[in-house]
C-alpha cells in the first residue's frame, strides 16, 4: 500500500496533538478521530511487568552453570563438527576421491553408519537439552 | 517511563563498562533501566505473561554473555532490543505464529474523506465500549504490527529505532504504522456506525 502523504501527515498531527494536550478541533472530523486512536494507543491494555521481574532476571543470570551442561555443550559440539567431516568423508568417497584409510570395499558403508549413529546420538542430546530447559521453567512456575 | 528517557551514549558506555568489571549493582542496573522495554517488545509479540517472563530472563541472560560484543554503534536501549525481539521472533518461530498479516488492505483502510463533519473526541473517548472495542483491535493484530505500535506510540521510539530494533526497513516500519493506524480507524468508524 503506497503511503499517503496527507493521511500520514494527519496521523501524526493527532499523536501530536494528542501529545501536547491540544483542545480538539470540533470541525477537524478526521484528525479527532486518530486522535481517539491515539489515545488509546498510547493506554494500551498491557500485562504489567511482575513486581520482582529485575530479582527473577537477576538471579537467573547469576545461577552458576552447570559442569554437566558444559561437558554436554563440548561433546555435542565435537560430534557436530565429526558429522560434517563425515559428510565431507562420504562425498569423496562417492566421487572416488577418498582414501580409504583401510577399509576398502565397505567404506562407504561405515561412512553412512556412523554417520546415523552420530545424528542420532545429537539427537537425543538435543532432546535431553530441550527437555531439561522445559522442566527448568515448569520448576519456576511453581508457586514458592 | 524509564525506556522514553534520553540517555546518553556516555551514560550507556559507563554501564557497560561497570557490567563488564563486574561491578557491584552495574547488571541489577542494567535491568532495571530496560526491563520495561524488554517486557513491551516480548509481551506484545507473545502475549502470554508466563512467558514472558521467561523470555525476558532469557533476553538479559544472553545480554549478560554477549555484552562484550556490544561495540556503541547504535544506543544499547536498541541492542537490547534487538536482543529481546530476536528472543520473541525465535518463540514465534517455533510455535509456527505468523509475525505479520501480509495481506493487503488497500480497500479497507481507505475510509472516506470525512474533512468537515464532526466528531466529538471527548465524548467517544469517553465511551467505554467503544475503547474496549479498538483495545480488542488492537489485540487481534498480527505481533509485529502491534510490537510496532507500542513502541511508536507509549515508549515513544522512533521510527528509525524500531527499524534497527526490528531489522527491517524504516520504509516498511513506516508503511507498517501507517497501514495499521488507517486499518483501526476504518474499524473504529464501522464500530461507531456512522454511514460513512
Amino acid at each position: 500500500m503506497i503511503i499517503s502523504r496527507s493521511e500520514w501527515e494527519s496521523q501524526e498531527r493527532a499523536l501530536q496533538e494528542e501529545i501536547l494536550g491540544v483542545d480538539p478541533n470540533p470541525d477537524a472530523g478526521r484528525i479527532n478521530e486518530y486522535r481517539l486512536l491515539m489515545r488509546v494507543l498510547r493506554r494500551p491494555l498491557l500485562d504489567p511487568p511482575p513486581e520482582n521481574l529485575s530479582e527473577r532476571i537477576v538471579s537467573h543470570v547469576r545461577q552458576p552453570e552447570d559442569p554437566g551442561d558444559r561437558f554436554e555443550m563440548r561433546l555435542q559440539g565435537g560430534l557436530v563438527a565429526l558429522l560434517v567431516a563425515g559428510v565431507i568423508w562420504a562425498g569423496l568417497e562417492l566421487a572416488g576421491l577418498g582414501i580409504r584409510l583401510g577399509t576398502r570395499g565397505y567404506g562407504l558403508a561405515v561412512v553412512w553408519s556412523f554417520l546415523v549413529l552420530a545424528g542420532y546420538v545429537v539427537y537425543r542430546m538435543f532432546e535431553h537439552r530441550q527437555w531439561k530447559s522445559d522442566l527448568a521453567r515448569w520448576e519456576q512456575r511453581l508457586p514458592p | 517511563m524509564d525506556t522514553a528517557k534520553p540517555r546518553g551514549p556516555q551514560s550507556d558506555r559507563a554501564l557497560v563498562g561497570a557490567v563488564l568489571a563486574h561491578a557491584p549493582g552495574a547488571f541489577e542496573a542494567l535491568v532495571d533501566r530496560y526491563q520495561r522495554l524488554c517486557w513491551h517488545i516480548i509481551n506484545r509479540m507473545v502475549r502470554h505473561p508466563e512467558d514472558t517472563r521467561d523470555l525476558c530472563q532469557e533476553t538479559f541472560l544472553r545480554v549478560h554473555r554477549h555484552l562484550h560484543q556490544y561495540r556503541f554503534e547504535s544506543p544499547l536501549k536498541s541492542w537490547v532490543g534487538q536482543v529481546a525481539y530476536s528472543v520473541a521472533l525465535r518463540y514465534l518461530e517455533r510455535k509456527q505464529m505468523s509475525l505479520v498479516d501480509i495481506s493487503h488492505c488497500d480497500a479497507e483502510c481507505t475510509a472516506p474523506q470525512l474533512e468537515g463533519e464532526r466528531f466529538d473526541l471527548e465524548t467517544a473517548s469517553a465511551n467505554d465500549q467503544l475503547v474496549a472495542a479498538i483495545h480488542a483491535e488492537i489485540e487481534a493484530l498480527p505481533p509485529l504490527q502491534r510490537t510496532v505500535l507500542t513502541l511508536y506510540h507509549m515508549d515513544e521510539m522512533t521510527v528509525s529505532e524500531i527499524a534497527s530494533i526490528t531489522g527491517f526497513a524504516e520504509g516498511t516500519i513506516r508503511s507498517h504504522l501507517f497501514r495499521t493506524r488507517a486499518r483501526l480507524r476504518a474499524r473504529v468508524l464501522a464500530r461507531i456506525g456512522e454511514p460513512r
